[in-house]
């Protein structure tokens, strides 16, 4: 038979003043509040007490848990009230705990690929030891062209190169898939080119790729913009200049207002206020043609940037051999 | 190409500033790469001639000069120079003047002789030295005759001047001229104006009409191959006398930024730069049969060029051959045998229209690049030029004296047919640029261009100049409406693109997965080239590696097998700086070849070297070791939700003992454990190395979908023990016991001691393992607990001999 609520209270009252520490009131706590407490017995009786004085009991119930509860708190509280001093020398540095960094290019490469992931282009990949076909001629580059001396090439046997752009990627893609196509292609490729600061044989693109019907001109420089102002800043334009890649017509060099002088004209931007950043241009009929696309239908457009060339404008970098030394100095400022 | 303003100016009236025009061309795609700017910096410098030369009386190595300056008078100086006899008319620096290097002139005495002035050489005058012959740059510079006597020498001598250093893309074939250049200029005033393109407003002699032709037996010309030559003409001077070219000639050429040689070369050159037309000489009485026969050449033909070279030429190859065989390869080099050599008395011209492919592949199949064969292969005008330059070099023959008559001018494939039009559709044309042009703004903006063009309903037939080859499909017009509407000036906008989420593969996902986790731990990634040397390869002994053909360098005359290579010289570049160690990842590509096939794999490779994390206070410097990597290894896998085991390797990069393989069921992941040491001095690494490759194609086809697994909510109960066992036994084994006799209450188990020595037994050794044991249905009981203890204890003893040193609650 439970004791009265009066009684409880004041056994509860009694412990609690008899707690030493938090430990003391916990166990007091589950006693009284905890599944099988004493209290939490009342609360389930509540149900069959007689009509007439069920509502009476309830509240008395309800109170005695409420004033148990802030009971409870109070002690808790009153406890651990005693105020204390430290006495700390926080000039000196905490405990280490440093992580590592990925490198420069792989923070670009992945701003760059979630710039337009979140635009909606798959991200394409193909091998770095391409075949003749789908690095030069499938791209509208035949072997008798002077283009080819635009990209001077590593050979591994007859017809067999590393890749000297990314551009390989595109018509894999659309061998493989029908239109509409939106990708990006982002990776490692190889140019016969001596080293100096600013060639190295080994470098990395990024190439896009559009096709659709009625994809236009205008809108390959509405996603260079878009692009651009993701990756340097809102208030950067976009300029096209005529060019010549093969594989486009027409061809345009990309260029953006420089980031660090706003375009106003800065030793970066050779006080021309623009930087070039790559090439773009609408895909060639006869690269359309090779992988099978009725150019009657579809159309589109490419570009392809140098990831290091982006690096070096965001950040400044005068020396392109910088990112292959993988000096700690430098590799740790990003 | 370098060009100087001068010549531009020579070829086409324009006014704008050399920045207008850099800024202008570069719209139109003429790149102008640099400029350089020169100035008369000398002052008091006249053209005198020699009137006599006597020697210094006390200086024997001196000479005094009586100079006559013309309406100046006459003048005296001493020199040293040995290039100068009377009659010569040269530069003089006369007293109060100054030399372009700085030298003030004042009178000066030689002994007994005083001398008013100094003769001069190139560089007192600040000429640039690319652009003189070897003998203009020794001693003295000699002018020509005609070089006004007592002229200051800026104005004999173009000095003031802009050089463009013009880079043109592949397409731009017709701008690699003056001519070239002054079109698109007049092409910029056209456009500047709203004017349609005028070709009369181009200064530089252009005549239409050909000398008159003769196809007689004095030189005969027949094309066998017309599609690969449509036209061909051969001019015959007779009388030949070579040198010198004139003054005025020579100055010209300074201009055009030519270096002179003699009259011939010096006519050639002026063709190639100023109209952009390859011509060739051949001495005609080499020549045998005296004809000329464009064909292409038969099996097993050869040529010794004039670099003297025997060549085989590959069947197909454009030739130009005379009774006896190919005389030279078309577009490309002359041959040795029909040069042109002192003494040449005849001499027969070639100006030709060849096909840009068959130059290129016979350019490419030699090896020989020449500046004609750069130019046939961006293409030349079939048109204009072919039928101006021949009546171009008869004037200057006549001009330059070369030769006392122009006898012949033999021909084939002339004329030139017209191009046929090209029908443009309005609309496709707006709906591949976005743009709302109508008719007449297409019109005018091909006018520009010099394209003619005619509207017929909705579309525009255009047809083009016969300069501009590259031309030859409807898109190749929409770029030039571009060009001209200016590719600034068209609409940007976002396209109309369906929305949907862009997706990247497993595997570049898994190599971003692991770069974060990797990172995370704390090391970092690099970046290094995909080349290493054979040798090394060989040396670590690794299978082959896959060989360059043409390889920039020895040292990098192979793709990398391995990733150890350049992550080893990522450390020595950071400890040869004086840091303590390295510790770093990096994720790429690794090549191989079997049987002339090639493969690449994605791989991972972490190096780990010395101290490579920073020591404070409060903090330890964390040391590079191989429980190290064993753990960033472990903390990968689990992280991926890979399963793993361990087997002994034999990885050729990995010392015996230290070497292990990590699977996941069958598939091996990858290898790690110290760096051979042999390896490591190697690669430039003294010192403990601890390195690990895995597969990233692998580790894909083992990762697990993440799935949820209930877990105990009921509190647990932790028990260390400690096991005293023989030291051959290995922890593995003992934890296999361990949690063989656990059972399934076992959550958690940890080596928290691995000991040998101290006061223990010899021989034996210290495991302690911290288990944590729960039930995912009740709260367990302690006693349940020591049952399991007891029953792990009985069976260490059993199987291993094990004793259990103490229990800890």
């Amino acid at each position: 038979m439970p004791s009265t609520i009066d009684e409880i209270r004041t056994a509860l009252e009694k412990r609690l003043t008899a707690a030493h520490n938090a430990q003391d009131v916990r166990d007091t706590e589950i006693e009284y509040l905890g599944k099988k407490g004493t209290i939490t017995a009342l609360l389930k009786q509540i149900s069959g007490v007689a009509e007439d004085r069920r509502r009476q009991f309830g509240e008395q119930v309800n109170s005695l848990k409420q004033w148990a509860m802030q009971a409870v708190e109070q002690k808790l509280v009153s406890l651990s009230s005693t105020v204390r001093r430290y006495d700390i020398d926080f000039s000196l540095p905490g405990q280490i705990m440093s992580a590592g960094k990925k490198h420069i290019l792989t923070q670009v490469e992945e701003e760059v690929e979630s710039v337009f992931l979140s635009m909606g282009f798959d991200i394409e990949e193909g091998p770095e030891i391409e075949q003749e076909y789908y690095n030069f001629e499938a791209l509208n580059i035949p072997a008798d062209h002077p283009a080819r001396d635009m990209q001077d090439t590593f050979y591994l046997a007859p017809g067999m190169l590393l890749r000297t752009h990314t551009s390989p990627i595109q018509v894999r893609t659309m061998k493989r898939k029908n239109p509409p196509i939106r990708m990006i292609a982002t990776g490692r490729c190889y140019r016969r080119d001596a080293v100096d600061a600013s060639h190295t044989p080994v470098f990395t693109q990024v190439e896009g790729l559009v096709i659709d019907k009625g994809i236009t001109f205008a809108d390959l420089k509405g996603v260079l913009q878009e692009f651009v102002r993701g990756m340097f800043g809102s208030s950067t334009n976009v300029k096209l200049l005529p060019s010549f890649f093969p594989f486009v017509e027409p061809g345009a060099e990309t260029a953006i207002s420089c980031p660090i002088c706003g375009g106003k004209g800065c030793p970066t931007c050779k006080n021309s206020g623009w930087i070039e950043m790559g090439g773009s241009g609408m895909v060639h009929q006869n690269v359309l043609r090779e992988v099978g696309y009725d150019t009657s239908i579809y159309q589109g457009f490419a570009f392809g940037w140098g990831i290091e060339r982006i690096a070096m404008i965001k950040y400044g970098i005068r020396d392109i051999r910088m990112f292959y030394d993988n000096d700690l100095d430098f590799l740790s400022q990003f | 190409m370098r060009v100087k303003l001068s010549a531009l100016h020579a070829a086409i009236d324009f006014d704008y500033t050399p920045e207008q025009l850099i800024t202008k061309l570069g719209d139109v795609g003429i790149e102008i790469e640099s400029t350089e700017r020169t100035d008369v910096t000398f002052s008091d410098v006249f053209v005198a001639r020699i009137v006599c030369t006597a020697p210094h009386p006390t200086h024997h190595r001196l000479q005094i000069i009586d100079l006559d300056l013309g309406p100046r008078g006459t003048t005296s100086v001493c020199t040293a120079a040995t290039n100068v006899r009377e009659g010569d008319i040269i530069p003089v620096a006369t007293p109060g003047g100054k030399t372009a290097d700085g030298m003030d002139i004042a009178p000066r005495m030689f002994g007994t002789v005083e001398s008013f002035g100094m003769l001069c050489s190139w560089k007192e005058l600040g000429l640039d030295g690319d652009l003189l012959s070897p003998e203009e740059k020794e001693g003295i510079l000699h002018l020509g005759p005609e070089a006004i006597v007592g002229s200051p020498f800026e104005e004999v001598w173009p000095i003031e001047d802009t050089t463009f250093e013009v880079s043109v893309t592949p397409d731009r074939g017709d701008a690699l001229s003056v001519l070239g250049l002054a079109r698109w200029i007049e092409v910029l005033k056209a456009r500047d104006a709203g004017q349609p393109f005028d070709m009369g407003d181009i200064k530089l002699p252009l005549p239409s009409t050909l000398p008159h032709a003769r196809n007689d037996r004095d030189l005969a010309v027949t094309i066998d191959n017309q599609s690969l030559c449509s036209s061909y003409i051969g001019v015959l001077v007779q009388d030949v006398t070579c040198g010198p070219s004139s003054h005025a000639f020579r100055t010209q050429l300074y201009q055009l930024c030519v270096r002179p040689v003699n009259r011939i070369v010096d006519m050639t050159n002026l063709c190639l730069k100023q109209y952009g037309q390859p011509t060739h000489a051949f001495d005609y009485d080499r020549l045998q049969g005296h004809c000329l026969i464009i064909r292409t050449s038969l099996p097993s033909e050869t040529i010794v060029t004039l670099d003297g070279v025997l060549r085989s030429l590959e069947p197909g190859t454009l030739v130009i051959a005379d009774t006896a065989g190919p005389v030279a390869v078309a577009g490309v080099m002359g041959g040795l045998a029909t040069s042109v050599t002192v003494r040449t008395t005849r001499i027969v011209f070639e100006i030709a229209h060849f096909d840009p492919r068959a130059v290129a592949r016979a350019s490419r199949h030699l090896g020989i690049k020449t500046d004609a064969a750069y130019l046939y292969e961006r293409g030349t005008d079939p048109g204009l030029t072919v039928l101006a330059v021949p009546s171009v070099l008869s004037a200057l023959v006549r001009e330059q004296c070369l030769g006392s008559y122009i006898s012949r001018v033999a021909s084939a494939g002339i004329p030139i047919p017209a191009k046929l039009p090209l029908s443009l559709d309005l609309d496709r044309v707006n709906g591949y640029l976005g743009s709302n042009l109508d008719a007449t703004d297409m019109q005018r903006l091909f006018g520009y261009e010099g394209i003619t063009s005619m509207v017929t309903g909705t579309t525009l037939s255009v047809t083009p100049p016969s300069f501009r080859g590259d031309l030859t499909s409807w898109p190749e017009y929409v770029e030039e409406i571009v060009r001209m509407e200016g590719y600034d000036e068209f609409p940007s906008h976002a396209p109309n693109l369906v929305l949907r989420r862009g997706s990247q593969s497993p595997l570049k996902a898994l190599c971003k997965r692991l770069r974060q986790m990797l990172v995370g731990i704390g090391l970092v990634e690099s970046c290094t080239v995909s080349f290493v040397r054979e040798s090394t390869v060989t040396a670590m002994g690794l299978p082959a590696a896959p060989l360059l053909l043409n390889p920039l360098t020895v040292d990098w005359d192979a793709l990398r097998p391995t990733m150890a290579v350049g992550l080893a010289g990522a450390a020595v570049q950071n400890l040869s700086r004086g840091r303590e160690g390295f510790a770093s990842f990096e994720i790429g590509k690794t090549f191989s070849v079997h049987d002339q096939l090639f493969d690449e794999e994605t791989t991972l490779g972490i190096l780990l070297v010395g101290k490579w994390q920073e020591a404070n206070w409060t903090t330890p410097a964390a040391a590079a070791g191989i429980f190290v990597l064993k753990g960033i290894i472990e903390s990968v896998l689990q992280g991926l939700h890979v399963p793993s085991s361990i087997l002994p390797s034999d990885s050729a990069l990995l010392e015996t003992g230290a070497n292990v393989l990590v699977s996941s069921g069958t598939t091996a992941l990858g290898t790690f454990g110290i760096l051979r040491h042999d390896i490591g001095t190697l690669l430039g690494l003294e010192r403990d190395t601890f390195y690990a490759e895995f597969s990233v194609d692998a580790l894909l086809k083992s990762v697990s979908a993440i799935s949820f697994k209930e877990f105990s909510r009921f509190p647990s109960i932790r028990r260390d023990i400690a096991v005293l066992v023989g030291s051959n036994i290995v922890a593995g084994q003992l934890q296999a016991i361990v949690v063989e006799h656990c059972g399934p209450l076992l959550k958690k188990i940890v080596v928290f001691d691995n000991f040998q020595g101290g006061n223990l037994p010899a021989g034996k050794k210290s495991v302690g393992f911290s288990m944590e044991f729960a039930s995912p249905d009740r709260t367990l009981f302690g006693e349940e607990i020591d049952v399991l203890v007891n029953s792990i204890e009985t069976a260490l003893a059993t199987d291993v001999g094990g004793i259990l040193r103490r229990t800890r609650v």
